[in-house]
């Protein structure tokens, strides 16, 4: 079933997402464009986790990693570079390639549970890192970032503005994430990560360096994560342990299965729902957990593909009519 | 830092009654991961709903061990429910779906226990007989906790008994190598599936209500748990029970030696040890016996 | 021109002797077919030539190089494939989309995750042609899983032929199937003869005195007898053991 989403319908999706900002104040707050800029950046991380786990079928507990040490590498980057946004993001490029390759030289060696349990040891540790090493990492506390900047510096650099500047920053990095993604998936090597996720078994008597492919997808995902956190640091201004928690990790999964896996954009779609419905419910209930976690349940039983699974499904079903 | 005779016989009690809990805990995890192939990421939320119980019927009742005996039959049952309506229809499905599902519960438990609860801590009153102290060695160990440790010894044995003893412990050691056997022999897998999740998570709900006034019952019980569970479930073989106790026992010590001879890291100290165990014998620390 | 050779092969199973110190030689351009009751250790000498398994010792050497202890993947660029007893496809897949992952191994662009294939390359052709060749031409678009058990046999085979192999292990291809099926099969694996050098593991004794150069009788993981059909079927021990008096 080919579950990539039809061009046209995404492009209305950007379409709206470039002109939503000009609706506020006058028609809604600006309550709104800090949710979507949070789920925005959710998403890109999602991205991540979808070419990893959805298309390789390897279900990581452990992408918060990432997303984590995006933030911290926004921190230090600020605290001993500049406010400046693109160094942030080559120093999280660079320990997203170092942590990857390491975590997922060891992590490929395994397979399922194990796999689960592997990304899971390697978060934590790094949440506990974070958390005990405080006079590095400020412990429980976190560090505090200042204003992040935008542009080259000497030549055109102004402070990303609040909510606007983050939003069309985020907007930017999500298209530029999805067509980045939608390249790999439909690339050759897209076509070997599905085929892995089928029968890992008969890919490497074909030829193919499984282990190899598997690192190189952990990695992408790695680059993914990271982006999201530094996006997400520098947008609370703040980075703490509790980004690399492993239940951060859980809701990635979450958000993964409720959209749908392995469509790209079954996964932001999950977490637009979960990120959006929360909000509200949270303001109805402080359980709001409980439907969350309820309706997750109702959709391993009933719709394990997802959202997005139903979706096309329908449509599907309609064209055979 | 002294470091005496009676603090190392301390630390080992400390280390001792922890790895039983966890004994407790994780065998139930484990039983259920042998024979149904599932990883029940909602046993932490079990054990943490078993301690609420317990707290909620002490107090009602004012009898300390009817919360003992019941909260434990309570939590079985949910976990009765739980196997009957959503890990059922699930059998057929890749086994990631049964580790979604119960990640699924175990968030839908732990929060409606926020919800009936409230989010305080509330400890729990043990029989005046069991407060204060108890001198022996040359320590005075709380007796409370040195019940714990004996019930937990207990509970251990008399599920060993059942595992070793019974026509149906027989039943849950050859399902848990192949299926195909026990319906040859005309047992009804579906029935011992749910039977064998029932006491596992009966199991984890008893180790909750036990050690509720040992630890007080907090909202992060079940997050707190499940990591270290399954951490022994790895270290000792996943599904087995022998490797389990073992792994217990050990992480007991060494979270507590861990955290009083190394500062801050000894949480650290037992993800690499999971990291090493899982790269280097995955089989875990006791291979899987006959 | 010597394919494949294997010296001293050894494989053990705890205490259980699967392989004992069997040799192997394989011409090119031959079809070798090896023989033997069950459980005597034909599909562990196809793991253990593929690198699926490790051997406890011996040598093997494939077109000159020795691969005794390379990955399965690294054997499969020099130009070894297989076919598995038990099918082992992508099932989610269409029939041609199996094959085209065959295809795309050997080329340039293989595992690229930038640059995508074009026109030019040709995978869809080629995967179409191992396809026709197989006798899969009509079943493209379907499914694998969906394909009948005597094509989804072909398609395990197809998926070998896409890489393009010089040495073709087949292990029991006609598993399973009807005698009408295997008739088909066995034709395909004639016409295979003549393209490509051919390792066949089979049960059909009447499929493997019609088509092999050479046949090796394992028994209990050792080489029982080795020699041309005419030989192996006059072959007192190998009428004890295996043929029951052909």
């Amino acid at each position: 079933m080919k579950l990539i989403m039809e061009k046209k319908y995404l492009l209305i999706v950007v379409v709206t997402l470039v002109l939503f900002p000009l609706g506020s104040p006058t028609l809604f707050s600006n309550f709104y464009i800090d949710l979507l800029t949070k789920i925005m950046i959710f998403g890109i991380a999602l991205l991540g986790y979808d070419i990893i786990a959805g298309y390789t079928g390897l279900v990581s507990l452990g992408h918060a990693m990432f997303f984590g040490l995006g933030g911290y590498c926004a921190a230090y980057s600020m605290k001993f570079l500049s406010t400046n946004l693109f160094p942030m993001l080559l120093v999280a490029f660079l320990c997203a390639l170092l942590v990857g390759l390491l975590v997922g030289y060891f992590s490929i060696q395994t397979k399922g549970i194990f796999f689960v349990f592997l990304t899971l040891a390697f978060a934590q540790f790094f949440y506990l890192a974070a958390f005990n090493l405080t006079t590095i990492t400020g412990g429980d506390n976190g560090i505090t970032l200042s204003k992040v900047t935008f542009g080259i510096p000497k030549v055109w650099e102004v402070m990303v503005s609040r909510p606007n500047g983050f939003y069309y920053l985020t907007l930017g990095f999500l298209v530029l994430g999805y067509l980045w993604c939608h390249r790999v998936i439909s690339s050759p090597f897209g076509k070997i990560l599905v085929a892995i996720r089928e029968n890992e078994d008969r890919v490497s008597f074909l030829g193919f360096n499984v282990r190899l492919v598997k690192i190189k997808a952990f990695i992408i995902s790695a680059f993914l994560g990271v982006t999201a956190g530094v996006l997400f640091a520098t947008y609370q201004d703040f980075v703490s342990p509790g980004m690399l928690h492993w239940t951060l990790s859980g809701d990635f999964i979450l958000m993964s299965v409720l959209g749908g896996m392995g469509t790209l954009v079954g996964p932001v779609l999950g977490g637009a729902i979960i990120l959006y419905v929360g909000d509200f419910l949270s303001s109805l209930t402080e359980n709001w957990m409980i439907f969350i976690g309820s309706f997750f349940v109702l959709t391993i039983l009933f719709a394990p593909q997802g959202v997005l699974g139903l979706i096309l499904k329908r449509r599907g079903k309609k064209e055979e009519n | 830092m002294a470091i005496s005779f009676s603090t190392i016989l301390t630390s080992m009690l400390h280390g001792l009654i922890l790895g039983m809990v966890l004994v407790i805990v994780a065998g139930g995890l484990t039983i259920i991961f042998g024979m149904l192939d599932v990883l029940n990421f909602a046993h932490g939320s079990l054990y943490m709903l078993g301690g609420y119980l317990g707290y909620t019927l002490a107090t009602a009742t004012g009898n300390f061990w009817l919360a003992l005996v019941v909260a434990p039959v309570i939590v079985g049952f949910i976990g009765f429910l739980i196997e009957f309506l959503t890990l059922r229809p699930l059998y057929g499905r890749p086994p990631l779906h049964h580790l979604l599902l119960t990640f699924g519960l175990s968030l839908i438990i732990g929060n409606l226990i926020k919800f009936i609860w409230g989010n305080d801590i509330y400890s729990v009153s043990p029989p005046s007989y069991l407060t204060g102290a108890t001198r022996f060695l040359g320590i005075s160990y709380p007796t409370y906790h040195l019940f714990v440790l004996f019930f937990s010894v207990g509970v251990a044995i008399l599920l060993w008994l059942l595992i070793t003893k019974t026509r149906y412990g027989v039943a849950v050691r050859a399902g848990t190598e192949d299926i195909e056997i026990l319906e040859a022999n005309g047992i009804d897998s579906r029935k011992l599936f749910t039977a064998v999740f029932v006491v596992g998570t009966a199991l984890a709900g008893v180790a909750g209500a036990a050690i509720a006034p040992m630890r007080t019952v907090y909202p992060q019980m079940g997050i707190d748990i499940i990591i270290d569970a399954f951490i022994v479930v790895v270290i000792g073989g996943l599904g087995s029970i022998r490797g389990a106790v073992i792994g217990a026992l050990l992480l007991g010590q060494a979270v507590q030696f861990g955290a009083v001879f190394l500062t801050g890291f000894s949480d650290a100290a037992i993800y690499i040890v999971m990291v090493a165990i899982l790269l280097l014998k995955p089989s875990g620390l006791v291979a899987e016996a006959e | 021109m010597v394919l494949l050779e294997a010296h001293h092969l050894k494989k053990s199973f705890g205490n259980l002797a699967v392989l004992s110190d069997i040799n192997l030689e394989v011409q090119k351009g031959e079809l070798k077919s090896i023989i033997g009751p069950n459980g005597a250790g034909k599909t562990t000498l196809f793991n253990v030539i593929t690198g699926r398994i490790p051997m406890d010792s011996g040598q093997i050497l494939f077109r000159g190089q020795d691969v005794s202890g390379a990955k399965p993947h690294v054997r499969s660029r020099l130009g070894m494939a297989r076919s598995f007893q038990i099918n082992n496809f992508f099932p989610n897949l269409s029939t041609l989309e199996n094959v085209q992952l065959a295809v795309q191994s050997r080329l340039k662009h293989g595992t690229s995750s930038w640059r995508h294939f074009s026109k030019g390359d040709g995978v869809e052709e080629k995967a179409l042609e191992v396809l026709e060749w197989t006798g899969l031409g009509e079943h493209g678009h379907e499914l694998a899983m969906n394909l009948s058990y005597g094509d989804q046999r072909k398609l395990e085979i197809g998926l070998a032929l896409g890489t393009d192999p010089s040495l073709l292990l087949l292990d029991e291809p006609t598993s399973g199937m009807s005698r009408f099926e295997s008739r088909s099969m066995i034709d395909l694996i004639e016409k295979l003869s003549k393209r490509v050098t051919i390792i066949l593991i089979e049960h059909d004794i009447e499929l493997v005195m019609r088509v092999s150069q050479t046949i090796l009788v394992i028994h209990y993981g050792q080489r029982i007898a080795e020699g041309t059909p005419e030989e192996i079927e006059r072959n007192e021990e190998v009428q004890r053991v295996y043929l029951g008096g052909l």
